[in-house]
């Protein structure tokens, strides 16, 4: 990657207050994502990819804040604009879409409103341009009949059609950025496949950088080209998608690999991971995964490891990295 | 036949439906027959809309069947009183999808399983309780859990207890709707690993209801496909991954994300969106969407053997329209 | 895969959680302190007040507040402080009196009609719907004027009137925690369906009807506070709040303040310490917000 990426962040931490004390749901997180790249985030539930996700875009509210870090999108630090120009940013040239479209479009709004709205927002631009630049994303995003999407109301939409039209209100004003939080968790298996193949062309076609954020492995292994693995509010590993898959060098990464029922080969018992996610406000001393990895030895108990390079590109959080394909056998 | 630890005949469940302001009848569950023998895992597989949820709820009756007929065991589920159901209840249980929500938030692990022991008078007090801790140690979980509320347990946790619950009166036959989809990954194969295990302890049968395909492969010995109220295909599993013959299984099975990068092909992803029957017509529903579909498609097609043990529903297939599965679309 | 012996944990039971989460929510907590001290000179009255509550004094009418009646006295020599401390008696009576009565009958109609549906719903909520076709205030009046004016009366009409309030709200909170995926698992259990309305349907309807119920409790005061006021509930010469209102009214243009004022405040302070428990009260109640 010698092009600059066109987000970096760096040491982002974000904090929550809970009666219980301070949850350091981020702590210091680096992630790049280059022009035309589609990175994926990959993490069960605890682990802050959403939070990284509206961190990035300035949504965090209390109890949480972003306490530390950087953003820069482009060069600019997005955590130190003021909100006025942060607002040009968001759905300019950042944009966002979220697992469940129909429960974040306005329920008594057609959508070709809000596609006008969020057009003639950022663009000086009249009706007319606007409804005629609404029909041409709706048609982009594969809808069959974008005339009568438009006039719809969310809830006469299915999961499906639902979704390309949150993603075509995204791209109303073609950012450079859009981050996909979990768009394909609440649909069919024959729809996510649709959404996902959709992303991966307006990748191709429009030159769109895309954060997908995601639990599910197979659909990073379907598009991605790079993978950051989180857990308990860290990066555990980064690489390509193809690396990360085929010599992962952390073992959660590899239980995570592991853990999923696959159709290509049956496994007499699945390889889960004992134990299970942290409670952020009690987080183990020394390497947060040390209690459930097969790897851990006393250092790790004591030493938190940080992001070490393997290889050009490929880094990971693990006292042990070399060894992890071979004890992982 | 006489192994039928359950029989489904011609199970239909229709909801009478406003739409935009007409009269309709949704059919959810539309003339679905099959069986399962003691000890076997089936899978009931489909998307929204196929009803395999509401299958499950009116072998339960926890919906009144329109029509059709359930037998467990030999005994009649449907065509009598609710309240003679009781019995019953105690030898079939469910463990639904959402662990969080099965849970009575204000009751006690212990109390929610020392319910059903209870009442079904299989012990009680001390007896009772001594039960209680060894379920729970069966399904993964220590007997001092009993004291805790389900907002202090993970998600796993909370679907062990379900799991524990569902056993607690000794059923013979367990129905699953979905009981890993709401867990994380690495969870998930923990579920899935005790479930495999306790049916191997327990000598238990358990229907399955499920759309990841990746779990019917590692737990199910028979699968059953469902599409728009209908079962579209049924066969053994090994066989339905190598040689999956309905174009929608078809469609399905090449629909399921990679397992990695390297594995990244073309495919031609299928199109529409599934079907919800709401007055559907005669003939086969997925011709809408299935790139096959002729003019025969419009009449009505029943389920037919295309081999051993492999039932399809589709004109097509046996008209030779639809050619074999080709191999290298799903790994093998 | 676990861990070797299990965290003690804090007690969870809702109870406990209740009164935790209690003792960090000001707001609740000074309405109870409010109430609870209203409530405590109320019952002991008897040991508190200086004088009798109907101990008249000729000699020392409408006195301005001063160390020997620090409220001061009536036109009959009534000593003020006395008889409001005493008038909470009454006043505290008929709230939780009225209200009792009222969530006992509405919850349990509330309850059947939600839970069984159908036509049991339909009987039950029309007979609620004629009750509530009143405006409550002229209904109580109603009552009274027909029965007569006596506390038992009172207490009835006042609950009379909020039947259908706790009716409609329980029902709908059963209508909703009827379709929770617990009580659908009850039922596939094999449960027998009162069971499941009384053990699981219920107890996570209960939440909305305490918050409710603070907030009639303060009405049901006002009611019968206004009812008295116009001479059809307690009648003078007993102490209770709307009686002493009524009597000093006169007495207020000239110059006369205290016999009105001090009544007055006791029936807002009261009212205000109920609503505050109110409003904290749903976060106290439900478990699953922590």
């Amino acid at each position: 990657m010698t092009a600059e990426p066109l987000l970096q962040v760096r040491g982002l931490a974000t904090w929550f207050e809970t009666p219980r004390g301070i949850a350091k749901v981020l702590d210091g997180l680096d992630l790049d994502v280059g022009r035309g790249e589609i990175v994926g985030l990959v993490g069960e539930s605890g682990s802050g990819k959403s939070v990284t996700a509206y961190s990035v875009v300035r949504l965090v509210r209390p109890p949480g804040s972003v306490v530390a870090g950087r953003v820069l999108f482009e060069g600019r630090d997005l955590l130190s604009l003021p909100e006025g120009q942060m607002r040009h940013v968001r759905g300019k040239e950042i944009s966002m879409i979220f697992q469940d479209p129909r429960g974040y479009l306005d329920p008594v709004a057609r959508v070709g409103n809000v596609l006008n709205e969020i057009y003639r927002t950022h663009e000086q631009a009249s009706r007319k341009e606007a409804k005629a630049r609404a029909l041409e994303l709706l048609r982009a995003v594969g809808l069959p009949a974008p005339e009568r999407v438009y006039r719809a109301y969310p809830h006469e939409l299915s999961g499906g059609m639902a979704q390309r039209a949150m993603i075509a209100l995204a791209l109303a004003c073609s950012p450079k950025l859009l981050i996909a939080d979990e768009p394909t968790t609440a649909l069919d298996v024959t729809i996510q496949i649709q959404i996902v193949r959709l992303l991966a062309e307006l990748r191709t076609q429009l030159d769109l950088s895309i954060l997908l954020i995601t639990h599910n492995l197979s659909v990073v292994a379907e598009v991605c080209d790079r993978v950051a693995v989180m857990y308990a509010g860290e990066v555990v590993e980064n690489g390509a998608a193809r690396e990360i898959f085929e010599s992962p060098r952390h073992p959660y990464t590899v239980g995570l690999l592991r853990a999923r029922p696959r159709i290509g080969t049956v496994e007499e018992k699945l390889a889960d991971i004992p134990g299970r996610v942290p409670d952020l406000l009690e987080l183990p001393a020394g390497c947060r995964f040390h209690p459930r990895c097969f790897l851990a030895d006393d250092r790790c108990r004591h030493e938190a490891p940080g992001l070490r390079p393997l290889m050009p590109d490929h880094v990971s959080r693990c006292h042990y990295a070399e060894r992890v394909q071979e004890d992982a056998a | 036949m006489s192994d039928a630890i359950l029989q489904v005949d011609d199970l239909v469940k229709e909801y009478r439906v406003r739409v935009g302001g007409r009269r309709a009848v949704l059919h959810a569950v539309d003339g679905v027959s099959f069986e399962i023998a003691r000890g076997e895992t089936v899978a009931l597989v489909g998307e929204s809309g196929s009803g395999k949820s509401t299958t499950a709820l009116c072998i339960l009756r926890l919906e009144e069947p329109t029509r059709g007929r359930v037998r467990f065991d030999g005994e009649e589920v449907t065509g009598r009183s609710a309240a003679s159901l009781r019995p019953l209840r105690r030898r079939v249980q469910i463990v639904f999808q959402d662990p969080t929500e099965s849970l009575n938030p204000r009751r006690s692990v212990g109390d929610t399983l020392r319910e059903p022991i209870e009442w079904h008078h299989l012990a009680e007090g001390a007896a009772a309780r001594a039960r209680v801790g060894e379920l729970l140690e069966l399904v993964g979980l220590q007997p001092g859990h009993a004291r805790r509320y389900p907002h202090q347990l993970s998600g796993g946790q909370r679907q062990r207890v379900c799991i524990a619950r569902a056993l607690a009166t000794n059923p013979s036959l367990v129905l699953l709707d979905e009981p890993t989809s709401a867990l994380d990954v690495s969870v998930q194969a923990q579920i899935l690993n005790l479930l495999n295990e306790l049916q191997r302890e327990i000598d238990l049968t358990y229907l399955f209801i499920t759309h990841d395909l990746g779990v019917v492969r590692h737990l199910a010995d028979r699968v059953l496909v469902m599409y728009a109220g209908q079962i579209v295909e049924a066969a053994p599993t090994a066989t339905l991954f190598e040689r999956p013959l309905h174009p929608y299984t078809r469609a399905l099975l090449d629909s399921v994300p990679v397992d990695s990068p390297s594995e990244r092909r073309l495919r031609a992803v299928p199109k529409g969106e599934p079907y919800s029957p709401l007055d559907p017509a005669p003939g086969c529903r997925f011709a809408g969407r299935c790139p096959w579909a002729a003019e025969e498609c419009e009449a009505p097609v029943e389920l037919a053997p295309a081999a051993d043990g492999h039932l399809v529903r589709c004109t097509g297939w046996f008209s030779r329209r639809v050619p074999e599965p080709r191999r290298e679309a799903i790994a093998s | 895969m676990l861990e070797a012996s299990l965290p003690r944990l804090r007690d969870e039971r809702p109870l406990f959680v209740g009164l935790r989460r209690l003792r960090r929510n000001p707001v609740t907590l000074s309405g109870l302190v409010i109430v609870l001290v209203v409530a405590l000179l109320a019952v002991f009255a008897p040991l508190i007040a200086p004088y009798g509550p109907q101990q008249g004094n000729a000699a020392a009418t409408l006195q301005s507040p001063s160390w020997s009646h620090p409220f001061g006295t009536d036109s009959i020599g009534f000593d003020i402080f006395t008889r409001t401390i005493y008038g909470g008696r009454l006043d505290l009576l008929i709230a939780f009196g009225a209200v009792g009565i009222a969530l006992a009958v509405g919850c349990a109609f509330g309850a059947i009609a939600g839970f069984f549906g159908r036509v049991v719903d339909e009987v039950v909520m029309r007979l609620m719907d004629m009750l509530s076709a009143f405006p409550s205030f002229i209904l109580a009046l109603g009552v009274v004027a027909a029965l007569g004016p006596s506390l038992p009366n009172l207490i009835f009409a006042i609950a009379l009137v909020n039947v259908p309030v706790y009716a409609r709200l329980l029902r709908a909170r059963v209508l909703t925690v009827r379709e929770a995926q617990y009580v659908r698992a009850a039922t596939a259990l094999g449960l027998p369906r009162l069971r499941v309305l009384l053990v699981h349907v219920l107890p996570n309807s209960w939440a909305p009807i305490f918050v409710q119920s603070t907030l009639q409790a303060g009405y049901a005061i006002l009611e019968a506070a206004g009812l008295s006021f116009i001479g059809l509930g307690i009648r003078v010469p007993r102490a209770e709040w709307g009686v002493m209102i009524n009597s000093g009214l006169q007495y207020i243009v000239s110059g006369q303040w205290w016999i009105t004022f001090f009544p007055g405040t006791a029936i807002a302070l009261t009212v205000m310490g109920f609503n505050l428990i109110g409003d904290g009260l749903q976060d106290v109640l439900d478990p699953r917000r922590r």
